[in-house]
C-alpha cells in the first residue's frame, strides 16, 4: 500500500467513522432513555440526505437557511416517530417495539421512493470544489476535512449537551430511573421525545454528510445497520464509547475493502459484531450487566 | 429426543389427514397460477412455523430466519450439483446443518436477550449471505444467477408440476403444523412457554433453561432449513438475492400479524402477508391502470403498505388476526345469548381446530 493510498484510505475510514459515530449516538441516546432500540436511524440519516437535497438543489435556498430546515424537519420527523408509534406501544413486549421501529423504517423508505424516485440524486455544498494540499504528496477536497470536523462537532455538541444543559441532567438522570426521575418532578414524555429528536438531528448531519461524497439515494439507509456494530463495540450505554467504537468499526471496515475487496464490507461489521458480543457482550465500555440463568 | 414427544392425541393427525385429502381434491380443479400462490404459502408456512415456535413458544428474538432458510437452500443447491442426490438427502442434511448453526448461535442467548440476541441473530445474517455470495461466486458459472436445481425428485418420484408440488408441500406443510401443535404441549413446548413468561420462575421449579433454550433454537432453525430446501427445489434456483433482510423481517411479521404462538396465527399471518403484495397490485391495477411504468410505484406502494400493517397491527392489535377471530367469535356468542365456556378462550385448543375450519 503506498503512502497516497493509505492516506486517502484513513480519511474515507475517519469519515465513515464521524458518520457512524453520529448514527450510532443516536441508538445510545435513544436506549438509554427509552431502553429501546431503534431499527429506522439508517432512514433518519436517508431521510436527511433527501430533505437536504430538496431545499438546497430543488429550491436552490441558501447553505445555512437549508440547514436550519434540515434540522427542523428532521426534528419533526423524531418527535413525530415518537409520538405516534413508540409511546402507544408503552409496556408492549420489547420485540413489538423493535418490530415497530422496523415496520416505520421500510414505510419512511417507500415513501421516500414513491416522493423522490429510486434514481441517484447529487447535491452541491458549499467547500466540495476547494482542495488542500496535506504535506506536498497529498490532495484532500476540504469538504471531506469540513466533514470530518462537522461530525467531530455535533458529536461533541451532543455530549455538552448532555453533560451541561439542565434538561441534558434531566435527561441523564431519566435514562438512569425513569420512575425516580419522573417522581423530582422530570418530564419523561419531554425527555423521551427529545432523545428522539436528538438522535434524528444527530443521524441527518451523517447522512447528508455522507450523501454529500456520494450521491442521495435509498442505499444510505443501509448505514444504519452498519453503525450498530460501532455502538455494540461501545458497550451501547456509554456515549463516550461508542465514538471509539465508530472509529474502530469505520477504519476496520474501509481498510478491509481496500486490502481485500467491497464484498467483505458488510461482514467486517458484522464479523465485529459477533465477537464481541461472544466474548465481551456488553461491550468495551458499556455497564456490566449478564444474567445468569 | 423423549421431551420432543407427546403421545398426540387421534384428532390432530386425524384432522390434518381429512384436510389434506380435502385439498388435494379440491387442487385438482385449480388452475396452475393459484396453485404455485398456494405452494408459496406452504413454504411460507413451514417456515414461519419454526419461527412462532422460537419467537411465540420460547420468547427469543430472531433476525435470523432468512440466513437459515439460505443454509438449507445452498445446502440443496451443493448437494444436487456436486453429490446428485435428491431431495430424500438434502431435506434432512439442510435441516441438520441449520440447526448446526442455530445450536452455534444459540449460546450467546443463554447470557444475552432481547435486542442484544436480535442483533446476534442480525450478524449471522450478515455472516450466512456473504458466505453464501463467496460460495456462489467460487462455483464459477453460477456466479450471477445462482445455482439451478433442475429436478426435484423424492427417491423414483420427480415433482415437476404445480400440483405435484401441492401435494408434497400440503404433506410436509401440515406435518409441520402438527408438529408444531405436538410440540407445543409437549415437555418442551411447556418449558418454553414457561421460561418465555418468566425464566426465573421457570428455573426456580427446575426447567432447565439453558438446556431449552438452545432446543428451542436448534428446532427451529431445523424447521428454517427444512423449508429453505423445499424453496430451493421448488423455484429450482438459489441465489443470494432471494435471503435478504427484507425476508427475515417478513417472517417476523407472519408471526406479529397473525398471532404468536399459535398453529392459526402462523397460517393466517402467512395468508396475510403473501397476498399482500397481490392485493396492492390488484387495487393499483384498478385505480392507475397496469402500466409497465407504474411498476416502481407498485414495488414502493407494496413495501409501503407491507410497513403499514406491520406497524397497525401492533398498534391497534398485538393478538394479530388471531386476536381479532377471538374477538369476533365472543362477540357472536355475546349475541346468541350463550354463556362463553368457563376459562374462556384458553380452554379451547386454539390450534388445529380452526386450520379444519377454514
Amino acid at each position: 500500500m503506498t503512502l497516497n493510498l493509505f492516506v486517502a484510505a484513513l480519511i474515507d475510514g475517519l469519515i465513515l467513522s464521524g458518520v457512524y459515530a453520529l448514527a450510532a449516538l443516536g441508538f445510545v441516546i435513544i436506549y438509554r432513555a427509552t431502553g429501546v432500540f431503534n431499527f429506522a436511524q439508517g432512514e433518519f440519516m436517508m431521510l436527511g440526505a433527501y430533505v437536504f437535497y430538496l431545499f438546497s438543489t430543488t429550491y436552490q435556498l441558501p447553505f445555512f437557511l437549508t440547514v436550519a430546515l434540515v434540522l427542523g424537519s428532521l426534528a419533526l420527523v423524531g418527535a413525530g416517530v415518537f409520538f405516534l408509534f413508540v409511546r402507544p406501544l408503552t409496556g408492549q413486549p420489547l420485540l413489538a417495539v423493535i418490530i415497530i421501529t422496523m415496520g416505520v423504517a421500510i414505510l419512511m423508505r417507500a415513501l421516500t421512493g414513491l416522493f423522490w424516485g429510486t434514481t441517484n440524486l447529487y447535491f452541491m455544498a458549499p467547500l466540495m470544489t476547494t482542495f488542500i494540499d496535506v504535506g506536498g504528496y497529498y490532495t484532500m477536497s476540504a469538504y471531506d476535512l469540513a466533514s470530518i470536523v462537522l461530525c467531530l462537532l455535533t458529536y461533541g455538541a451532543i455530549m455538552a449537551f448532555l453533560r451541561f444543559s439542565p434538561i441534558g441532567l434531566q435527561m441523564r438522570a431519566s435514562a438512569e430511573n425513569a420512575t425516580l426521575a419522573s417522581q423530582r418532578g422530570v418530564n419523561l414524555n419531554l425527555v423521551f421525545a427529545l432523545s428522539w429528536i436528538i438522535a434524528a438531528l444527530s443521524a441527518s448531519v451523517a447522512g447528508a454528510v455522507f450523501a454529500g461524497r456520494t450521491a442521495v439515494s435509498l442505499n444510505i439507509s443501509h448505514l444504519g445497520l452498519s453503525a450498530f456494530p460501532a455502538a455494540i463495540v461501545g458497550g451501547f450505554d456509554s456515549v463516550g464509547g461508542t465514538l471509539i467504537g465508530a472509529v474502530v468499526v469505520g477504519l476496520a471496515e474501509t481498510f478491509t475493502v481496500i486490502v481485500l475487496g467491497s464484498e467483505y464490507k458488510d461482514v467486517v461489521a458484522a464479523l465485529i459484531l459477533l465477537l464481541v458480543l461472544m466474548f465481551r457482550p456488553y461491550g468495551l465500555f458499556g455497564t456490566k450487566h449478564v444474567n445468569r440463568i | 429426543m423423549s421431551d420432543l414427544w407427546t403421545l398426540p392425541g387421534r384428532r390432530p393427525f386425524l384432522a390434518a389427514a381429512i384436510l389434506l385429502v380435502l385439498l388435494v381434491v379440491v387442487a385438482q380443479a385449480l388452475p396452475s397460477y393459484y396453485l404455485s400462490r398456494f405452494n408459496f404459502l406452504w413454504i411460507a408456512i413451514i417456515s414461519a412455523a419454526g419461527l412462532n415456535l422460537l419467537i411465540g413458544l420460547s420468547g427469543q428474538v430472531s433476525l435470523g430466519q432468512a440466513a437459515f432458510m439460505a443454509i438449507g437452500g445452498y445446502t440443496a443447491a451443493a448437494v444436487h450439483r456436486y453429490l446428485g442426490l435428491d431431495l430424500l438427502v438434502s431435506l434432512p442434511l439442510g435441516a441438520a446443518l441449520a440447526a448446526l448453526v442455530g445450536f452455534l448461535i444459540g449460546i450467546p442467548s443463554l447470557r444475552l436477550r432481547g435486542f442484544y440476541l436480535a442483533l446476534t441473530t442480525l450478524a449471522l445474517h450478515f455472516a450466512a449471505v456473504f458466505a453464501a455470495n463467496k460460495f456462489q461466486l467460487l462455483a464459477g458459472d453460477s456466479a450471477a444467477t445462482g445455482f439451478s436445481i433442475e429436478r426435484a425428485m423424492v427417491g423414483p418420484f420427480r415433482i415437476a408440476s404445480d400440483f405435484e408440488w401441492f401435494v408434497l408441500l400440503s404433506f410436509m406443510g401440515l406435518l409441520t403444523l402438527v408438529g408444531f401443535h405436538n410440540l407445543s404441549r409437549s415437555k418442551a413446548g411447556r418449558a418454553w412457554t414457561a421460561i418465555r413468561d418468566r425464566d426465573i420462575a421457570a428455573s426456580i421449579i427446575g426447567v432447565d433453561v439453558t438446556r431449552y433454550k438452545l432446543l428451542a433454537f436448534v428446532v427451529s432453525s431445523g424447521i428454517a432449513g427444512a423449508a429453505g430446501v423445499l424453496q430451493a427445489y421448488y423455484l429450482g434456483n438459489v441465489a443470494v438475492e432471494s435471503f435478504g433482510l427484507e425476508l427475515a423481517i417478513s417472517y417476523v411479521a407472519i408471526i406479529i400479524v397473525g398471532g404468536m404462538g399459535t398453529v392459526a396465527g402462523t397460517v393466517l399471518g402467512a395468508i396475510v402477508i403473501l397476498q399482500l403484495p397481490f392485493l396492492i397490485q390488484w387495487i393499483t391495477a384498478i385505480t392507475v391502470g397496469s402500466d409497465a411504468s407504474n411498476n416502481f410505484i407498485i414495488f414502493d406502494l407494496q413495501a409501503g403498505a407491507f410497513g403499514v400493517v406491520i406497524v397497525a397491527f401492533l398498534l391497534f392489535e398485538p393478538d394479530g388476526v388471531v386476536g381479532i377471530a377471538k374477538r369476533i367469535m365472543a362477540s357472536l356468542r355475546r349475541i346468541s345469548g350463550s354463556q362463553p365456556p368457563a376459562g374462556g378462550s384458553a380452554s379451547r385448543d386454539p390450534g388445529i381446530a380452526k386450520v379444519e375450519a377454514r
